[in-house]
């Protein structure tokens, strides 16, 4: 098992540096760090030219890759071109806030698409089956912009009939949130629509796919062997169809994470919280590459850091792929 | 011993048929209408596909259905909310336009748009996957090395990367540039398609007959993959909406004057939630198509693909 | 005569499906006596298996549906047994190997764990320690070697045959009465098919199981039965001892097994394969099901209209056959040396 993790960490850290120079190029050669100062009326010629001297934007691409490297590994990622402002502090605080609504949503959806999964199998075609069913289809071909609306409109609606505020539907905390414990619960109360929001997303997908994988599993010969040797019926489905159910399950949410951090992406916008999402897009708004660079490199990083949590408990689960 | 009464197959009949004494009778179809008969059963996927079907007439004849234009101002009834009588079923919005009118014009570009997406990808696609699983060794290593490394980047964030720098607001610029992220899919499947029917026996004998590689490609093996490409196609058409949508409500995607439904939205979104029908209507439109589109597709897994040990969802 | 140990009366299983009912075992009934080894032989389909797994329960029902019958074993029906009950009967009193140990055993837990929770489940209150050791013993019964640190390791570690007597080993854990064994050879290679029939006749010789040994391999019911069931198109057809069944069958369906097996001792032109294709369980041939690839039919009515009834040929009671003109097969040409039958 140890050399399985050695293995996989440290492929993930050659992906990594290749990673970071596709992100660097690519973004280099499609953007001018310039170009929002050069659209300014009153910038002379000389500030253009000391700006471009300290951004090293005259050297060949490799260069500036490595120079780049240097600023990310030692100096915070750099400083940003209109405002000169250090790029790491910002980008960790909404880090920190974006990793709070994406974990608990995805802990959550897994926890809740994982029971209506495996119910549904075992109890193919009732009517808890079929609602589900129809819900995972509804919620898989809803936009989650859309969804995050509605359930603002929702809140607003209720709120002009009853006068009842039900739950905020913008940022992260109140005007004067306090500290220690009410600080965290006016935290959660904002949170409560962004997360549900991103879990009916994923819900809506993983259920389907525990469905399908238990379904196949309670049919297989193994299940009918532990059934064979007079195991319970709970003992049969919990020890061994659930179990080998779960395991495709790992992959698909490793492989969701890139919709899973779009959706993040706009439910920050749409309820306006201070996180990675938003800052991206205000980030393509003003067209400054150096915190786009930025934002890419950390993002896959988390993307690894995620794919190789996935792989490790993937061998943990089956046994089957430990040796190769 | 006594001769035994073989049982004989019927002369050979136009309709093939084959008969022994218990009566069993097997009529001999074509691969085409066995396939139209399983996706009939799936009375969901036949709806949906009619209800496409009349969706994309309305988007086609947009011109003639609609209502109004849709940029069209009717000052008398500014941001009226919908109402059956009248002429505005879906009422106005903010500067007095009909909203259905805008909605069916939303819904002729968004549809545009995933078409688009869903042949460009599908024609990248299945070219990439054709040559890199037909031909193997280096050439499959390193194409497949390179749709790794595009399916690993998340989606949204390189789509709008590339929107910002490469320009957007043209639906069709915006078509290729998510055809350029959606073929990797495509690919995969395909891919392994080629690999395992190029060892197949009519490979081979097309090649002892003197076909080129090009031929087999095309006329021999890729007929075989008809059925997952077509499902894949249509699971792309629905991705294609919704994130065409996403892009156009963040900004980054079709641009005003040419209303598309998440642009609808994004607009609807700045009059605060008093007229709640500007973002109601575009979203249940998305919902429907989108839905419509995968019930169609699911019936089209089951009617291609029937040999996939799938679990009727 | 002693009694038997399982008994099974008109049995009839049916399943639904998209194309319609189809009647998998139609009114079988054979006795399984305490020590014998019961050979049931037939093609894919004819529901050799579908008796014994009814019989246990182990059919989903839906789709399937035991329409009626009894099986009585040790004084009680199992058909009509509380679930609860028949759990406890199910790999204790009678346990069961199937066809392909890879899939038939789970591949993320261990060799060891598996046979032991079956130790476990039927005698409770058996401790980790003293599981893991019967474990141990069980399976250097049944020739697996490094037992002690094989009991650590995956299915996916284990060979083709090693599995299978793994199973084997599960099987016997708890000293049943009755062992079926489903095709226990099909999946494996010719060379391991052999030593597995060396472990299953050990085995039998250990725990004195009544073994009903289901298969299509004609060769291993020479080696391992006692006696025979024929079935075909889910009817019992024939039922003898295995060397009245080789060497003087009385029912068409099994003269023609008989002779289409390959034959080492005689010169062959031809293979004689039994002509024509199994039949439709949804809607099967009027009269007597074999009549539409019969060479004893020679077109006659009855065969066509009226079902044969299994009963007594003229040579005992103790050979039944399902055919209207069993006296008319007086083969002695067909002549196999059966094995000394375990």
């Amino acid at each position: 098992m140890l050399t399985f993790v050695v293995r996989r960490l440290l492929y993930s850290v050659v992906v990594l540096i290749v990673a970071s120079f596709l992100i660097f190029a690519f973004v280099s050669l499609v953007s001018d760090p310039l170009a929002f100062i050069r659209m300014t009326p009153d910038v002379s010629e000389q500030t253009l030219q000391n700006l471009e001297d300290r951004k090293h934007l005259n050297e060949p691409i490799p260069v500036r890759y490595l120079y780049w490297v240097q600023d990310a590994l030692t100096n915070q990622f750099g400083t940003t071109t209109v405002s000169d402002r250090p790029i790491l502090p910002d980008l960790w605080r909404v880090m920190k806030n974006t990793i709070q609504l994406v974990v608990v949503a995805e802990l959550l959806a897994i926890l809740v698409a994982v029971g209506i999964g495996v119910y549904s199998a075992l109890r193919q075609y009732s009517a808890f089956d079929y609602t589900a069913t129809t819900f995972s289809f509804v919620g898989l071909a809803t936009p989650v912009f859309w969804l995050a609306l509605m359930f603002q409109v929702l809140v607003v609606y209720i709120y002009n009939w009853t006068g009842h505020r039900l739950f905020p539907i913008s940022n992260l905390n109140d005007v004067d949130p306090g500290t220690g414990l009410t600080f965290v619960v006016d935290r959660a109360h904002h949170l409560v629509l962004p997360v549900l929001v991103l879990m009916i997303a994923s819900i809506a997908t993983y259920s389907r796919y525990m469905r399908a994988s238990m379904l196949e599993v309670v049919n297989a010969d193994y299940v009918r062997t532990a059934r064979a040797k007079g195991l319970s019926e709970k003992q049969v489905t919990m020890k061994h169809a659930f179990r080998n159910a779960l395991i495709p399950l790992v992959t698909l949410v490793a492989l969701n994470f890139g919709a899973l951090l779009a959706g993040a992406v706009v439910t920050e916008t749409v309820f306006a919280l201070d996180g990675m999402g938003l800052y991206f897009i205000n980030a393509l708004g003003v067209g400054d590459p150096y915190p786009i660079m930025a934002w890419l490199m950390i993002t896959a990083v988390i993307v690894v850091v995620f794919n190789l949590v996935a792989d490790i408990t993937y061998g943990y689960l089956d046994p089957r792929v430990r040796y190769d | 011993m006594t001769e035994q009464p073989v049982p004989q197959p019927a002369t050979a009949s136009p309709d093939l048929t084959l008969t022994y004494d218990a009566g069993v009778e097997l009529k001999a179809r074509s691969q085409w209408s066995y396939a139209r008969m399983r996706f009939m059963r799936h009375r969901l996927a036949v709806a949906s596909l009619i209800a496409l079907i009349l969706i994309g007439l309305v988007a086609i004849f947009a011109d003639r259905l609609a209502p109004h234009a849709y940029d069209a101002l009717d000052l008398n009834n500014i941001a009226s909310p919908p109402t059956l009588e009248g002429n505005h079923w879906f009422g106005t919005d903010f500067l007095g336009r009909d909203y259905l009118s805008r909605v069916i014009y939303g819904i002729r570009t968004s549809l545009y748009v995933a078409l688009l997406v869903a042949f460009v990808a599908t024609a990248i696609g299945t070219t990439v996957g054709a040559v890199s699983g037909y031909y193997g060794g280096q050439v499959d290593n390193l194409l497949m090395r390179f749709t790794d490394l595009i399916l690993t980047l998340p989606f949204l964030a390189v789509l709008l990367v590339a929107s910002v720098y490469l320009g957007h607001g043209n639906p069709t610029r915006v078509g290729f540039i998510l055809a350029f992220l959606f073929w990797t899919g495509l690919a995969r499947i395909v891919r392994g398609l080629f690999l395992s029917l190029r060892e197949k026996e009519f490979v081979e004998a097309a090649k002892a007959a003197g076909a080129s590689d090009l031929r087999i490609i095309i006329r021999h093996i890729l007929p075989n993959c008809i059925g997952p490409i077509v499902v894949t196609m249509t699971l792309i058409v629905a991705l294609a909406i919704l994130t065409e949508a996403a892009l156009s409500f963040l900004g980054f995607g079709i641009q005003p004057p040419q209303p598309a439904l998440g642009k609808l939205i994004a607009e609807g979104q700045t009059e605060g939630f008093s007229l709640w029908w500007l973002v109601t209507f575009p979203g249940l439109m998305i919902v429907l198509i989108a839905l419509a589109v995968n019930f169609v597709g699911d019936g089209l897994r089951d009617a291609l693909d029937p040999t996939q040990r799938r679990v009727r969802a | 005569m002693p009694e038997p140990v399982l008994s099974i009366r008109d049995l009839t299983v049916e399943f639904g499906t998209e194309d319609g009912v189809v009647r998998a075992v139609t009114g079988v009934s054979y006795d399984l006596y305490p020590g014998e080894v019961l050979g049931i032989v037939g093609e894919s389909g004819s529901g050799k298996s579908v008796s014994m797994l009814s019989v246990l329960g182990l059919i989903p029902q839906p789709p399937g549906r035991i329409v009626e019958g009894t099986a009585n074993f040790e004084g009680e029906d199992l058909l009509k047994m509380p679930k609860g009950k028949l759990r406890d009967v199910r790999g204790g009193k009678v346990s069961m190997i199937f066809q392909d140990p890879m899939t038939s055993l789970n591949p993320v837990l261990t060799i060891g764990d598996q046979i032991s929770e079956a130790i476990k489940a039927h005698r409770p209150g058996t401790n980790d320690n003293a599981a893991n050791s019967r474990t141990v013993e069980l399976l250097e019964m049944v020739g697996v070697p490094f037992a002690e640190r094989r009991v650590q390791q995956y299915p996916h570690e284990f060979s083709g045959g090693m599995r299978q007597r793994a199973m084997i080993a599960m099987a016997i854990a708890n000293d049943p009465t009755i062992l079926v064994a489903d095709e226990p050879t099909t999946a494996l290679d010719v060379t391991i098919q052999a030593q597995i029939v060396e472990v299953l006749k050990a085995a039998q010789r250990e725990t004195h199981a009544a073994t009903v040994l289901i298969t299509h391999d004609l060769g291993l019911i020479a080696e391992l039965a006692d006696r025979v069931v024929v079935m075909y198109a889910g009817r019992v057809v024939e039922l003898a001892d295995v060397f009245t069944i080789f060497n003087a069958p009385r029912h068409p369906y099994t003269v023609g097994l008989m002779k289409s097996l390959a034959r080492l001792d005689a010169d062959q032109e031809w293979l004689e394969p039994i002509p024509g294709q199994p039949p439709s369980l949804i809607t099967p041939p009027p009269g007597c099901a074999f009549h539409p690839r019969c060479a004893q039919s020679q077109g006659r009515e009855i065969c066509r209209t009226e079902l044969p009834e299994l009963r007594p040929s003229s040579d005992g009671g103790d050979h039944l056959s399902a055919c209207h003109f069993a006296d008319e097969l007086t083969v002695t040409h067909v002549r196999v040396a059966a094995g000394a039958g375990g």
